[in-house]
């Protein structure tokens, strides 16, 4: 936490880390991150990856999970297989990541081989971006179906079957049983994946470096770019200050909303 | 959920096959599995490359690993038994501030932190990483022990107290003991994400000597980029360690993930 309150304190000056002198400028920094295209640009498709990985993921994850919520062997089976990419460190999923998404990469290679043309997985900025996010599905599925088994198993059977009984459908079962039930698995899977998505590093790194033209500069990378390559410590500072804060703001109404769905249901 | 499955087997089936193939062949036909072709030139390529000495990034990650977990786990299991036994505002406040470290980015604080250390000359070095690392991991490592500890009845600490232990003594002898399995848990999940981490390590070693099995083969590879044979066995060498463990203790994290989400 004290680094936090330092880095809110340089944030202030108008340091570059390696001067030892540096004034006070107030809140430039802020300014001119809030006013700088390029962060502004970073933020927007931070926000657009975070958002719909989190929706994609969470979709995804609950039906997987209520596939193999059984004990049998074969549902053992899979959940060590959707839950194994978890062990891998995402710089080495963002090399796997990129000899699948390459030009001449794999799936082109299928693509090609069947007929079709290529896909500018990671030559193009919309399908740059595109590709770090069925990346950071594929690996964070497992992890999240995995959650949600285990709310799933929290939920007694003689509730299904009572509720059978008084002739209720599958898709009433789900909505008035299951969902309720796991809501609180539902809340911190939401904002677990949303905070993990704002910060996504490792992947741009690997795979883009941040381009083609800057499509995939997430808000991390901005950050790391202008503090590190720049030598701009005080503004990196700033966009650091700022992701905290946004990230912190926009999940208290997440938290709130999806509260007040587990008590409505 | 096959074809769920599909789309988890296939990559780790071309990543491991392609792995023991000549580079011609990786390109050429990918999913193809010619035993008699098969070769172990990149893993040899891998072993002799004059910029990622394997051994050295094991050795070099797994002591980084080792002390980073194990000591953030001491100092977490004695600061949550303090924050449980002691019911006082200081220890309230501190609980919630290092709680409050959660949330925080890492990129956030690696600027500071990598001037604090210059500072105090550990930049470049594995005290300096292991420090950071340990720092970092405390605050999961309380929460998780404080929510573990306040399971644990009152009754069993006061009736050491009783018997005339000390503080120290009471958690060496009595509470040490009840939180192992949380402590199995901890350990597993900690070290995988210590060995898997990237961005500390990146900016803490910077261009330095030193380099963990990530940065290492971040750097390596730079130069190789189209070489799928090869990348590929960089990519298993990194994680076959972390896979094993996964085998081996596959119920820890499993179960670790899941205890933590039904509170």
């Amino acid at each position: 936490l004290i680094p936090a309150l330092v880095a809110a304190f340089y944030s202030l000056t108008d340091w570059n880390g390696i001067r030892r002198t540096f004034e006070f400028v107030g809140i430039a920094n802020y300014a001119r991150a809030l006013s700088d295209p390029l962060v502004l640009r970073s933020f927007g498709l931070t926000f657009a990856l975070a958002a719909t990985t989190t929706v994609v993921v969470n979709s995804l994850a609950l039906p997987i999970a209520a596939m193999i919520v059984g004990s049998s062997r074969i549902n053992t089976l899979y959940r060590s297989i959707v839950f194994y990419p978890i062990v891998l460190s995402a710089v080495v999923a963002g090399f796997i990541g990129q000899a699948f998404f390459a030009t001449n990469g794999i799936i082109n290679q299928a693509l090609t081989a069947v007929g079709l043309g290529k896909i500018p997985f990671l030559a193009e900025p919309r399908w740059a971006l595109i590709s770090i996010g069925i990346l950071a599905v594929w690996q964070s599925l497992g992890l999240i179906a995995v959650l949600y088994l285990a709310g799933l198993k929290g939920i007694s059977k003689e509730l299904y079957e009572a509720a059978r009984v008084d002739g209720a459908s599958s898709v009433a079962l789900f909505r008035h049983i299951t969902l309720p039930l796991i809501a609180p698995v539902v809340t911190l899977n939401v904002v677990f994946l949303f905070v993990v998505g704002m910060r996504q590093y490792d992947y741009v790194v690997v795979m883009t470096g941040g381009g083609p033209a800057g499509g995939t500069a997430t808000l991390a990378w901005r950050l790391v770019d202008v503090a590190f390559n720049q030598t701009r410590y005080a503004y990196g500072s700033a966009i650091g200050i700022t992701l905290l804060l946004v990230v912190t703001i926009m999940s208290i109404p997440l938290l709130a909303g999806l509260r007040r769905r587990e008590t409505v249901s | 959920m096959a074809t769920i499955s599909a789309v988890y087997i296939v990559p780790i089936y071309l990543v491991i096959v392609n792995s023991f193939k000549p580079s011609a062949e990786a390109v050429g036909d990918p999913l193809g599995l010619d035993l008699t072709k098969l070769t172990l030139e990149n893993y040899q390529a891998v072993l002799n490359s004059a910029t990622f000495n394997v051994t050295q990034a094991y050795l070099f990650t797994g002591l980084v690993t080792l002390t980073g977990v194990i000591s953030s786990l001491l100092v977490g299991a004695m600061l949550a038994y303090v924050i449980v036994a002691r019911a006082g505002r200081t220890f309230q406040l501190a609980y919630i501030l290092l709680v409050a470290g959660l949330i925080i980015p890492p990129q956030v604080v690696i600027i500071p932190l990598v001037k604090i250390l210059a500072a105090v000359g550990l930049l470049f070095s594995f005290p300096g990483l292991v420090l950071v690392n340990a720092a970092g991991n405390l605050s999961i490592v309380t929460f998780v022990y404080v929510a573990f500890l306040r399971t644990v009845p009152k009754e069993l600490g006061e009736a050491a107290a009783i018997d005339g232990a000390g503080m120290i003594r009471t958690f060496w002898q009595i509470i040490f003991p009840v939180i192992l399995p949380a402590t199995a848990t901890l350990f597993v999940l900690l070290s995988v994400f210590t060995w898997n981490d990237f961005v500390t390590p990146q900016l803490i070693l910077g261009s330095s000597d030193n380099y963990t099995v990530t940065t290492g083969i971040y750097r390596a590879i730079g130069t190789y980029q189209t070489d799928y044979g090869l990348i590929f066995a960089y990519v298993c060498l990194a994680s076959a360690p972390m896979a094993l463990l996964y085998l081996v203790a596959q119920r820890y994290i499993v179960g670790g993930l899941t205890g933590g989400a039904v509170k």
